[in-house]
């Protein structure tokens, strides 16, 4: 069977996790309250969705 | 491939979720508006929207007269959705409020808003309402985004020197209205005063007012307006921050 030659280094190793990174989420900003909310979600700061006020929990 | 095979299966057997949906539509039309997963809101929509329709032909039946000789009500009807909906008294509300309240509304009876992840356990929530009963848009998006976002600008950069500043100041040269809320911003530092907790937590509506007279009195120099603007902008910004404290 054939198999690697070498050991991964753990140089090569983190260096292939280097662009293992997490994506950064689209962002809006809340038309009511000015908040970074979550595009398409009611704002999780003033509950207002379309201007709608949806969540009355603050 | 999925060709076809519509709906949700929730990871639940047939006859489980047959029974989760028929509990999650109780509970809508009960309450008017639930908060469920997404998939979950999703799943419900069409199983509660035919419900609703056959309720609203059936009240549409018995104004127009088009049923059988000697009946009054279309009680096949309500036996049909009775067999989905475990419960008399919201199949009895579905005929007499919500069918009548929807009854030119052609589908579409409610409304899906995504929400946020849960805590614990990352599920994606969503509020779903009857739309007929969900608040109305008032419009305070385009009033109120215009103002806050233009005082917000000004004084976000200066509010934490301001602050300190207000702090110094003397209370008994505020107006009577605005001593809660300077208690109020207090409380908020140090170890909470149980006699202020009571008197804390202001509407929206009364900063607004309180907004309002500020700018009308005519004693208070500007500077101390200004202040006084930021410092109700603090105390609407540090409400969250308290909500989480507790």
């Amino acid at each position: 069977m054939p198999n690697p030659k070498r050991r991964m280094s753990k140089s090569r190793r983190d260096k292939r996790r280097a662009h293992y990174k997490p994506a950064t989420p689209t962002l809006s900003v809340c038309p009511q309250c000015g908040a970074v909310k979550l595009p398409h979600r009611a704002c999780p700061e003033c509950g207002y969705y379309n201007g709608r006020k949806i969540l009355s929990k603050l | 491939m999925r060709h076809l095979k519509k709906g949700w299966k929730l990871k639940r057997t047939r006859s489980h979720r047959k029974a989760l949906l028929r509990n999650l539509a109780i509970s809508l039309l009960e309450h008017k508006k639930i908060v469920t997963t997404v998939a979950k809101a999703k799943a419900l929509r069409p199983f509660v929207e035919k419900i609703i329709t056959r309720a609203k032909r059936a009240v549409l039946r018995e104004r127009n007269g088009q049923l059988p000789e000697g009946q009054s009500l279309d009680i096949h009807s309500r036996r049909v959705v009775g067999r989905l909906i475990h419960n008399k008294a919201i199949v009895q509300e579905l005929f007499d409020t919500i069918a009548p309240t929807v009854i030119d509304r052609p589908g579409g009876y409610t409304r899906i808003v995504k929400l946020g992840f849960r805590r614990g356990d990352a599920a994606e929530l969503a509020a779903i309402e009857l739309v007929d009963w969900g608040a109305p848009q008032d419009g305070a998006v385009s009033l109120k985004s215009k103002k806050k976002a233009a005082t917000k600008k000004k004084t976000t950069s200066q509010s934490k020197k301001l602050s300190k500043k207000t702090k110094e100041e003397p209370v008994s040269s505020k107006p009577e209205e605005a001593v809660p809320i300077v208690e109020h911003k207090d409380s908020i530092e140090p170890t909470t005063q149980t006699s202020v907790v009571e008197e804390e937590v202001p509407s929206f509506a009364e900063t607004k007012q309180e907004h309002e007279t500020h700018e009308a009195s005519p004693e208070i120099s500007s500077e101390t307006i200004t202040d006084e603007k930021t410092e109700l902008e603090n105390t609407e910004e540090s409400k969250p921050q308290e909500k989480k404290e507790e």
